[in-house]
């Protein structure tokens, strides 16, 4: 396992950019997701690493060998990076059996057979295949098909492990339990990881790091912790986890956050920020409540608004309620057992805000997005 | 420049020449010599074409044929697919099988079968003269009659295949839809099914058209002792038999003429299938139910079974039955039945047995080669470097829409002088390279077809998992790839065992191959010999068939799902 450095990586197909200068270095052992919507360009950044087309600009390096360089136009072929795979679709030979699928790698590097067999089966049992050798793919389910796949990927000990949105295709419980799997092999074996996922509860489960991606830029990096509860842009704040969103200007700064007011209704709101940098007055912002930050209260307090229960799910564990409030429809979410009847007055108090300056091109769309929630 | 950016454009100069040669060459050779004359560019060709009487009748006879045949055939398959496919007749896998029987015999044969059986001679007319009591026999299989007859018999498996294809995949909801909505029987076929089928039975029309003005033994054996001529027969005419100084000017250009009707056709058939594009969106579906035929149940079947003895059995039987005949006339008593003809032509005829080993040569070669090559060309094209790669889809592609004889023509003009000292024409190499270019398309479209079914996350899986490209090709495409790669072989290989066509314009003494030599024999009148020998090759053929389907009916019961 080797250090990854990725730097000012450019890809571009003709005119289009998939891949707009991105830097990063993955750490030794780190188990880093690349996250964002389709067409982020995060793909194709797992693929210029993998070596399957050279890159427009910048340069990768594995350890201390360049694998890709724009500028020496030095191009390693995937063969020659050592670097394992797993892919969406699993990618299992359907003309091999589980081992021969497992100690391929092995034998393209003319292995003697005795030491394809001890690794192999040392693969397999690590991931609970010892049955399956001799089973052909088409025998085995569809997790089992991912683990030969993971198998494949481990067995000679690659450099760093790269997985292409590997559980999607698998049904919700699997994913589950693949997912814990997959971290607790990947501490115990020390592995380097870099995961691919459009889906941000499988990043947050999974991640030492999340690179979060928009448009062919990383929009922000850190810890799981950090991009939920410190976003640095309206993107952040909005793709991961549920949240209200509405745009307005600060009418005054108050002791623990905001008054907003509304252009559209004219109405003005008190609401409580996490602690992002001030805003001038008369700034024109968004705002961002993620739905567990709305608080319901039953009588007035302190910067609480007055707001009328709509519509209520009920989801076990959480309930979601939607209120019709100054700034429309504000959705709350609580977990314990307060029923509110529709039609009910209560008042909420908005916490924890988010606020960022308005981004006029592409914030409309993505309240837009968010709303539908 | 580094080797990077120098291999590929290499590369892409090997493929294209040889493409070119291949393909390009002889069709440009084609052309030109439709348009001129010993002294350079001239129309005289097209010309005498326009001018000469036996030439436009032949243009218009073809035509006839054509339209006649088109007719009756896209209606008997269409009708044969919708009571196979979509009512309660019995025996209906048996049938769905015997149905496109006439499709595995070769069309001369099926053409010599049937003169067995309506000729002068034939068995059908001695019985109906003995019926009548008269003297002439009352059926003339000679001539236009008799070349709609057998084309039609030969092409509406065509139609057939195409038709009761597009009628299963026809999902019973859109039926359903348009009985719930309130539509009688009748309106919902003529509202919702006729339409739907319309772009396959517009497609399956072309392709029989094309199919038969393009065919040469059938008007060959059945037009031409009846002086029906048409364009084919014609142009074998003047290659082969007319004294003619300009005749393979003419054949050039009555060539052309040929190409360009096919071209049309073929510019129709891209029409109806893009259309169809439209309306195969029907998904899957829940199982049809089948029309009761009630009491038309067993007459149906039965007047289906006498179809296939008519069309199948009753002309198999006129050759075997003379076949085995000490000599023709005689009646069928056990004295009069030998095998001598049967040892004659396998034992002590060398040409026979030449043009077995020659065409059972090409045949394994030939499709060979063209696997190799398929595969080789399809993974430089996805390589993805090679600049204009799709324009080889469409070189290869090109022969298609070029009936056999035009190709033959068009062989002769482009190697009939020695290139660069190497003498191809009077060799068997002509042959094979005449053979590759009509059958190259048959692996070409297989193995693209299925490449393209293989998910790219396979090979790549082979790239990390450290093997090169050559290495991902041999341990990975190529194992996944193997039943287009079957299939396409063996659909070249089938049709190369018994070819006329090509083979008649381009074989020379000791280069025969089994189609020359058994359409030599018949010309000649040899009748028992020839009886003999068609059921030798309809034997050969139709039981590589039986074993092949079986073989892979089982490989693919082996196989249920990939990755």
């Amino acid at each position: 396992m080797s250090e990854l450095r990725i730097r000012n990586v450019t890809k571009r197909y003709g005119s289009f950019t998939a891949v707009k200068d991105f830097s990063l270095t993955v750490a030794n052992g780190e188990f880093l997701s690349l996250l964002g919507p389709s067409g982020c360009g995060k793909t194709t950044l797992l693929r210029s690493i993998a070596g399957f087309f050279p890159i427009s600009d910048g340069e990768i390096t594995i350890g201390d060998t360049v694998v890709s360089s724009a500028a020496t136009k030095l191009y390693l072929p995937p063969e020659k990076r050592n670097l394992g795979m797993v892919f969406q679709s699993y990618a299992v030979w359907p003309h091999m059996n589980v081992f021969d699928n497992v100690a391929y790698p092995l034998r393209v590097r003319k292995q003697s057979r005795e030491e394809v067999r001890a690794k192999v089966e040392r693969v397999l049992s690590l991931l609970n295949l010892s049955d399956q050798a001799a089973k052909n793919p088409s025998e085995l389910s569809g997790g089992q098909q991912q683990r030969v796949a993971l198998g494949r990927a481990l067995v000679m000990d690659p450099d760093a492990l790269l997985l292409d949105e590997p559980l999607s295709n698998l049904d919700a419980k699997l994913r589950d339990r693949m997912r814990f799997e997959l971290k607790e092999i990947q501490r115990r074996l020390g592995l380097t990881i870099i995961y691919v996922t459009h889906d941000q509860d499988e990043a947050m489960a999974v991640s030492d790091r999340i690179v979060l991606m928009q448009a062919s830029r990383i929009k922000q990096i850190g810890t799981p912790r950090q991009i939920y509860q410190q976003p640095e842009n309206l993107f952040s704040a909005t793709f991961i986890g549920r949240s209200n969103i509405f745009r307005g200007a600060v009418e005054a700064q108050t002791a623990r956050g905001y008054r907003i007011s509304l252009p559209e209704s004219g109405a003005s709101v008190p609401l409580r920020s996490a602690g992002d940098p001030l805003h001038a007055q008369g700034e024109s912002v968004e705002v961002v409540v993620r739905y567990e930050n709305a608080e319901i209260t039953d009588k007035p307090e302190e910067d609480t608004i007055p707001a009328k229960t709509i519509l209520s799910t009920y989801l076990g564990g959480i309930i979601f309620y939607e209120f019709e409030t100054a700034l429309g429809t504000v959705v709350a979410q609580t977990t314990n057992n307060t029923q509110l009847e529709e039609g009910e007055p209560v008042h909420l108090l908005l916490k924890d805000a988010h606020v960022f300056p308005a981004e006029s091109e592409n914030g409309a769309e993505l309240t837009g997005n968010m709303s539908t929630e | 420049m580094n080797t990077s950016k120098v291999r590929p454009a290499l590369l892409s100069v090997v493929v294209y020449s040889v493409l070119g040669i291949l393909f390009l060459y002889p069709l440009s050779r084609l052309l030109i010599a439709s348009l001129s004359r010993e002294h350079g560019f001239s129309l005289a060709n097209l010309l005498e074409i326009v001018t000469n009487n036996s030439n436009v009748r032949a243009l218009g006879n073809s035509l006839i044929v054509g339209v006649v045949v088109t007719f009756f055939s896209t209606t008997l398959g269409f009708l044969l697919s919708w009571l196979v496919v979509r009512t309660n007749i019995y025996l209906k896998r048996f049938l769905q099988f015997a149905l496109v029987m006439p499709f595995f015999i070769p069309p001369f044969i099926m053409a010599f079968a049937w003169v067995r059986l309506l000729g002068r001679a034939g068995y059908i007319n001695q019985f109906l003269q003995h019926v009548l009591g008269t003297t002439t026999p009352p059926i003339q299989i000679y001539g236009a009659l008799g070349v709609i007859l057998v084309s039609v018999i030969y092409t509406y498996p065509y139609a057939f295949i195409v038709i009761s294809r597009a009628i299963e995949s026809l999902g019973a909801h859109l039926e359903e839809a348009a009985q719930i909505s309130g539509a009688s029987k009748r309106r919902v076929v003529v509202d919702i099914v006729l339409p739907v089928l319309l772009p396959a039975v517009g497609s399956a029309a072309v392709i029989v058209f094309v199919t038969t003005i393009s065919m040469f033994g059938i008007p060959a054996i059945v037009g031409t002792p009846g002086h029906f001529i048409v364009i084919t027969t014609r142009i074998y005419g003047y290659v082969g038999g007319f004294r003619d100084p300009n005749g393979i000017g003419i054949a050039a250009g009555l060539s052309m003429a040929l190409l360009s009707l096919s071209l049309i056709g073929l510019l129709l058939q891209n029409y109806f299938t893009r259309k169809e594009h439209f309306t195969v969106v029907t998904g899957k579906s829940a199982p049809i139910a089948l029309t009761d035929l009630r009491g038309w149940r067993l007459p149906a079947t039965i007047i289906l079974i006498i179809l296939v003895i008519m069309v199948v059995g009753a002309p198999v039987l006129a050759i075997a039955a003379t076949s085995l005949l000490k000599a023709l006339g005689l009646s069928f008593t056990l004295g009069n039945l030998t095998l001598q003809h049967y040892a004659r032509l396998l034992f002590d005829m060398p040409i026979v047995q030449r043009s077995l080993r020659n065409s059972f040569g090409l045949a394994l070669t030939v499709p060979t080669f063209g696997v190799i090559a398929a595969v080789l060309l399809t993974f430089i094209k996805r390589q993805g470097r090679m600049p204009g790669r799709n324009a080889v889809d469409y070189i290869v592609s090109i022969p298609y829409a070029v009936p056999g004889i035009v190709i033959g023509v068009a062989m002769i003009l482009a190697w009939i002088n020695p290139i660069l000292g190497i003498r191809i024409y009077n060799t068997i190499w002509i042959l094979f390279l005449a053979y590759i270019v009509r059958f190259m398309i048959f692996p070409m479209r297989t193995v693209t077809s299925s490449w393209k079914q293989l998910d790219n996350s396979l090979e790549e899986a082979g790239r990390v998992s450290g093997a090169g490209k050559l290495r991902t090709l041999r341990d990975i495409s190529v194992p996944l790839l193997r039943s287009g790669i079957f299939s396409g072989w063996l659909l070249a290989f089938m049709p190369a065992l018994t070819e006329l066509t090509l083979s008649i314009l381009l074989y020379s003494p000791g280069n025969e191959t089994v189609g020359v030599t058994a359409f030599n024999v018949m010309q000649e009148g040899l009748i028992t010999v020839s009886s003999a020998y068609a059921i030798v090759i309809t034997v050969v053929v139709v039981g590589l068939n039986i074993v092949l389907q079986v073989v892979s009916g089982n490989r693919n019961e082996r196989r249920p799902t990939g990755g």
